[in-house]
């Protein structure tokens, strides 16, 4: 019989000490990126009325989020993301000058159905630099996520950059019904040119316009993209869409990150939601999206108060996987010395107080008085130094090889420092 | 140079997959030779065959396990997996079809509690649910279909057609066409921006081969 006290529920996983270690490590790395750019913290619940979920799409749409109610019977959700509360806020309650610079590192819960390479709990760090509709502030956005991974170890990694009012501005030059839309939007996401073909036909429109809408599905790569983007005949929807990723673009070149980043102009998903530039970052080894965000500028209008936003979130355990994967290092901590206890606890409390207040990780034992058990009980948490003390600044040292040497405090500071 | 993994569906369409491969340069002998590998190399063009059941050829491609894959559009529409579908490779063609005896056609759409078999339900569920607006009864099988309706275990079918010479040796007829179904070349989304360059090579002469078929 199957006992599931046994089990975590299908989506989540327990994150054991060393594997929990590696994810806060990146986990820090990426919010000192940010605190680094000046973005201040902020926390929201972890859940939610579902009513904040309302006008949502896509991947936080009320289908896809964990429901449960609340004792008056009003129904809540899990939060899908941390973007939608900051939303909520801003629309809210945030009284302080814009624009406004906000970051978390949280978790948030979806329902993943059959993509079940993604969990139901997964951890986000993410911006959002709110009130600012520049191009420089897109730019910003997308050369913190480069800095972010970069600081958090990975070094081979794109991010795409798209924008979305381009095809919106196609699609109402050539007056394209909701159903063809969506159709087409669908087939330029999957990169499916053939098909477009098929549907533009019946549109009596310039040629122009729709012979670049066939190509969109391969209007990626470098710079060379806007040219083969361009025509005289554009309207000024896209072209303005298109003038602002060349800005955003000029912008991260001019930062000397342009080997980071490429454009997709085919890139087409949860447009009811993104305003403006859209982007997505991926890396070898981990078949999808390692970060993703865009402009936003709409959602907090529906909160109360008409604010531009733009914003980018980083799968922490996307990254985790990605660096396994690709058998980067993290830096993982083990205890810097084991101290014996047994023979003279207070004497042995007040030398670790002061290693420890030093910043070193010192681990207890108890168990017994002889160096090779307590070496032993060392070298199986990946320690390689036994200490015990010996008088008030002097420290008795074990070694694996079975030495032993008495050093005074400095001294040991410089041991344990190799 | 890392390797470009390409994954085939096994059985017919594979052989129809290394021909095409084949015609633009890659080396697929050692797939040729019968043996029981699931991994071939072509380590001039630094690639990777791989053989897999023809449904887990998306799941393959979404996961990045494979960069590229040769499928199904019917494998795709049920799978519903989240890939770049970048060509129609005109090969393996046929049709997605409800089936049944010919006195069904006129019950159809009048049936209540409509039993439907299929091997492809999402499909089913698709079609009847979403675009004819009816509540029906789907009944998952894993083959030989056509035996649903002889038997009293369905009044249709969902399935493939491609002669309808099965169909008609059972007394089974088309009854409506789903859709047309040909073999496509997918990308996993991620590999087709970490490796564009190679890749849209390979999409290119792929085109460039059918083309000239075509011609």
């Amino acid at each position: 019989m199957l006992n599931l006290k046994y089990h975590t529920p299908e989506g989540v996983m327990d994150y054991l000490p060393h594997e929990c270690m590696a994810k806060q490590s990146i986990e820090n790395k990426i919010a000192q990126v940010f605190a680094s750019y000046g973005y201040k913290t902020i926390q929201t619940p972890a859940f939610e009325y579902i009513d904040i979920y309302s006008e949502s799409a896509g991947d936080v749409s009320p289908q896809k989020l964990f429901k449960f109610f609340d004792a008056q019977g009003r129904t809540l959700a899990l939060r899908g993301d941390i973007t939608t509360s900051i939303a909520r806020v801003m629309g809210t309650k945030y009284n302080e000058p814009l624009p406004a610079r906000l970051c978390y590192v949280a978790d948030a819960f979806r329902y993943n159905g059959s993509a079940s390479a993604q969990s139901s709990e997964f951890t986000q760090a993410g911006i959002e630099l709110i009130g600012d509709s520049s191009s420089e502030a897109d730019a910003e956005a997308i050369v913190i996520a480069i800095n972010a991974l970069l600081s958090a170890g990975l070094d081979e990694f794109q991010i795409d950059i798209g924008q979305v009012e381009f095809f919106k501005g196609l699609a109402e030059q050539i007056g394209l019904d909701d159903e063809d839309f969506e159709k087409i939007r669908t087939m330029i996401d999957f990169k499916d040119s053939f098909s477009i073909e098929k549907v533009v036909e019946k549109y009596d429109t310039q040629s122009e316009i729709k012979q670049l809408l066939c190509r969109m599905p391969y209007l990626f790569g470098g710079a060379e993209v806007f040219d083969k983007a361009n025509a005289p005949s554009l309207n000024k929807r896209s072209a303005a869409a298109l003038e602002n990723l060349k800005n955003v673009y000029s912008i991260i070149c001019e930062c000397g990150l342009e080997k980071y980043v490429s454009i997709d102009l085919g890139m087409l998903q949860s447009i009811d939601y993104y305003t403006g530039v859209i982007f997505k970052g991926v890396t070898y080894d981990v078949g999808f999206s390692v970060c993703g965000g865009g402009r936003y500028d709409s959602l907090i209008g529906s909160f109360g108060k008409d604010m531009s936003a733009v914003g980018i979130a980083i799968g922490v355990n996307r990254v985790l996987s990605a660096l396994i994967r690709q058998e980067k290092p993290i830096k993982t901590k083990n205890a810097d010395a084991v101290i014996m206890m047994k023979h003279d606890i207070s004497n042995a409390y007040m030398m670790a107080t002061k290693l420890r207040k030093m910043g070193f990780i010192i681990e207890n034992y108890y168990e017994s008085d002889d160096a090779k058990k307590a070496l032993l009980f060392a070298k199986e948490r990946k320690t390689d130094i036994v200490i015990k003390a010996a008088g008030e600044n002097e420290i008795e040292v074990y070694t694996e090889d079975g030495g032993a040497k008495t050093l005074c405090l400095d001294e040991i500071k410089e041991a344990m420092t190799l | 140079m890392k390797y470009l993994t390409i994954a085939l569906a096994k059985g017919r369409l594979a052989e129809i997959s290394m021909d095409l491969f084949e015609k633009i340069g890659l080396d697929c002998s050692e797939m040729r030779k019968k043996s029981r590998k699931l991994i071939f190399t072509d380590e001039k063009n630094k690639v990777k065959f791989i053989l897999v059941k023809a449904s887990d050829v998306p799941t393959y491609v979404e996961y990045g396990a494979a960069d590229i894959g040769v499928v199904g559009k019917d494998t795709l529409l049920e799978e519903g997996r989240n890939l770049y579908e970048m060509i129609d490779l005109g090969v393996g063609k046929c049709r997605m079809c409800v089936c049944g005896p010919e006195k069904m056609r006129s019950q159809l759409s009048t049936t209540n509690n409509l039993r439907v078999a299929s091997k492809f339900t999402n499909i089913a569920r698709n079609y009847f649910f979403r675009e004819k607006g009816r509540t029906v009864e789907i009944i998952k099988l894993h083959g030989s279909v056509e035996l649903a309706p002889l038997v009293g275990l369905s009044e249709v079918i969902v399935d493939i057609v491609e002669s309808g010479k099965t169909l008609q040796e059972n007394g089974l007829c088309v009854l409506e066409t789903i859709c047309d179904i040909s073999a496509r070349f997918v990308v996993n989304r991620v590999s087709m921006k970490m490796e564009r360059e190679r890749i849209l090579e390979i999409v290119s002469k792929m085109k460039a081969v059918m083309d000239t078929e075509e011609g």
